[in-house]
């Protein structure tokens, strides 16, 4: 089976205010599987969520090679770029990241409009049923400001499902959460990744979260890779 | 969703700084387009208005001031000149026309004007129909019989067979007002016609013979004021202007002349309100600039996240230029909008004043200003723009951001 996502020989450095430069991350080799569940766990400022940026196309390399289902991150131009974020990534953020000034609704719709995948008629339809999906069809014309914490992220999960993404990235999707909250945006999560086969590359450093998944991917000054059990 | 529905949308989420931002740009475009509409009104009004009159005869003097009480009835007549240059003048072959006006008399500050139904004969040109049209009753036939300006009428509410008596002077005595102008003369005026609106000074003038002005002093062939004269052509103008001119009685003016010095004064004036709509228009362009960076703390964030979910740097740029053309769009139009509305004010201030109709139309100088102001605003749009398409994503995305 073709890897959805291959990377090798990875350095992303960047210079501090000072000038010098910092490897931000430096991971050799890694390799997933369609539909596999990943978790990257690291102490806070290992490289996670620059990882995830990285298969985001959101950070340039330094050195390396990042292939997301066959194409190399590094050889695309920033439109491409662009337009591969679109619709190959969805991104759960740890802080919801939702526009303030839009609803639930038009917020899962603007992910919709840069992917420009389907028509515009057909994007309030899937934009209301994938919130519906997520419980929050009952909240499709409230602001980010009316929303608790589990409802902004249950919009996130919806707006990263909207373009039918072959990866998800989360980057510490529950550390803004309450126990109770946590726990049903994380069911919710894995439930939609499993119903859709979407591979899901998820930063935390919570321990239930890495006992859930398929791999752990542990980032460093010594990088190790662990197979579950379940694996 | 479209970066011009984007744009909009978050002007409507930000609305005081909207509201606030285009409030400033449009009064810095009302205050600039006012002064434009109220001197391009005023210099129309005084053109229409000294277009039937060639040349004046009058005494010697200020040549501004014989105009401007002539013309406009405005201002204290310089003097008189003697009766029989105004018969010299009916008889010069070179003159068309010459038409006695005595000044001496007001009934509650509206001029009683001494003339010949000539006067009303006056054209602009031979082409053109008269200047001035009757709109009720007839002209004067006999002493002491008046026909109003149409401005008079109304302001003073006389209407036809109506009598009054006027008080010497061509303004009225602050006693006369009291005592309602019973004065001094004891045969009352008595009105059998009233003018046609001209839009111009002389609507406020009530005419009568220039036989009534000199009986009503006491006279039987009086001085005149001026001598309203149409040559017969343009070498005769020039002819007796210069020897009117050398002799010591009179002096003659053309008006066009004397305009058009006022209106190299009224320029300097416009120049300098200019120079200050400049200053205000400017800081209204810095103001779209600070109002667009003020939020760019809040607009860093919301376009790391419009980039994450794949929107191009052109369409995040767009959507900042989009909001600036629509703030300066709505600024520059209810600025046009106010700046209309106040010169409208204003000439109806300077109509009741002076009787000159100064109602500002469009001009062409509006729209290419309007249009500079607009692109004055996109330009300050520039910088913040530029912020926006330099804004680093991942760095935005973080929670601490």
């Amino acid at each position: 089976m073709e890897s959805v996502l291959s990377i090798s020989d990875l350095v992303v450095r960047f210079r501090s205010p000072d000038g010098l430069p910092l490897t931000a991350l430096d991971l050799p080799e890694l390799t997933v599987q369609p539909g596999e569940v990943i978790t990257v766990a690291g102490s806070s400022g290992s490289g996670k969520t620059t990882l995830l940026n990285v298969i985001a196309g959101l950070v340039e390399l330094s050195a390396g090679s990042v292939v997301v289902q066959g194409r190399s991150i590094g050889a695309m131009s920033e439109t491409q770029r662009d337009r591969f974020r679109a619709r190959t990534i969805g991104y759960v953020h740890q802080s919801f990241n939702l526009l303030p000034g839009y609803t639930a609704l038009e917020n899962v719709l603007l992910a919709m409009t840069f992917a420009g995948d389907r028509p515009r008629r057909e994007q309030q339809g899937r934009a209301a049923e994938l919130l519906d999906r997520v419980g929050m069809g009952h909240r499709l014309s409230h602001r980010p400001g009316q929303l608790s914490g589990g409802e902004l992220q249950r919009v996130g999960i919806a707006r990263a499902l909207a373009n039918d993404p072959p990866i998800i990235l989360a980057d510490e999707p529950t550390a803004n959460l309450d126990e109770r909250n946590a726990r049903q945006v994380l069911e919710l999560l894995y439930e939609t990744v499993r119903e859709r086969r979407v591979t899901l590359i998820l930063a935390t450093h919570d321990p239930t979260l890495i006992e859930r998944a398929d791999r752990l991917v542990r980032l460093g000054q010594v990088w190790e890779e662990a197979r579950h059990a379940a694996g | 969703m479209l970066p011009v529905e984007m744009a909009l949308r978050n002007l409507r989420v930000r609305l005081l700084q909207t509201g606030l931002t285009v409030l400033v740009i449009a009064l810095g475009v009302a205050v600039a387009l006012s002064v434009l509409l109220i001197a391009q009104g005023v210099k129309e009004g005084i053109k229409r208005a000294s277009a039937p009159f060639d040349m004046i005869i009058g005494a010697k003097g200020s040549a501004t001031q014989l105009v401007m009480n002539t013309i406009f009835l405005q201002d204290i007549p310089v003097g008189n000149i003697p009766h029989d240059l105004y018969l010299f003048m009916k008889t010069d072959p070179r003159v068309q026309s010459a038409i006695p006006i005595g000044l001496g008399d007001n009934y509650q500050g509206f001029r009683v004007v001494g003339t010949t139904p000539a006067y009303f004969e006056m054209r602009e040109k031979p082409t053109a129909p008269p200047y001035f049209a009757l709109d009720q009753g007839r002209l004067f036939t006999a002493e002491f019989e008046v026909v109003l300006g149409a401005g008079a009428a109304r302001q003073l509410g006389l209407e036809l067979g109506d009598q009054f008596r006027a008080g010497h002077g061509v303004v009225a005595a602050v006693e006369e007002a009291e005592e309602d102008h019973d004065a001094h003369h004891a045969r009352p005026y008595e009105v059998v016609g009233i003018l046609a609106p001209t839009a111009g000074p002389l609507d406020l003038g009530i005419y009568t013979s220039i036989e009534t002005v000199w009986e009503a002093h006491g006279v039987l062939e009086g001085d005149v004021t001026a001598i309203i004269v149409r040559p017969q052509g343009l070498g005769g103008l020039m002819r007796i202007y210069q020897e009117v001119n050398s002799s010591r009685e009179a002096q003659a003016v053309m008006p066009g002349q004397i305009l058009g010095q006022l209106f190299s004064l009224m320029g300097q004036g416009q120049q300098a309100f200019g120079a200050l709509s400049y200053v205000v228009l400017l800081m209204a362009a810095i103001t779209v600039m600070l109002s667009l960076y003020g939020t760019m703390a809040e607009r860093r964030r919301e376009v790391a996240i419009l980039r994450s979910l794949g929107a191009r740097r052109r369409t995040v740029i767009s959507v900042v230029l989009w909001e600036v053309f629509f703030m300066g769009l709505t600024g520059v139009l209810l600025g046009a909008g106010l700046g209309h509305l106040s010169a409208l004010g204003v000439g109806l201030a300077v109509q009741a004043q002076t009787g000159v109709a100064s109602f500002p139309g469009f001009y062409l100088a509006e729209v290419s200003a309007l249009v500079t102001v607009l692109a004055l605003s996109m330009l300050s749009g520039l910088l913040p723009a530029r912020a926006v398409y330099r804004v680093e994503v991942a760095r935005n995305l973080a929670p601490s951001a």
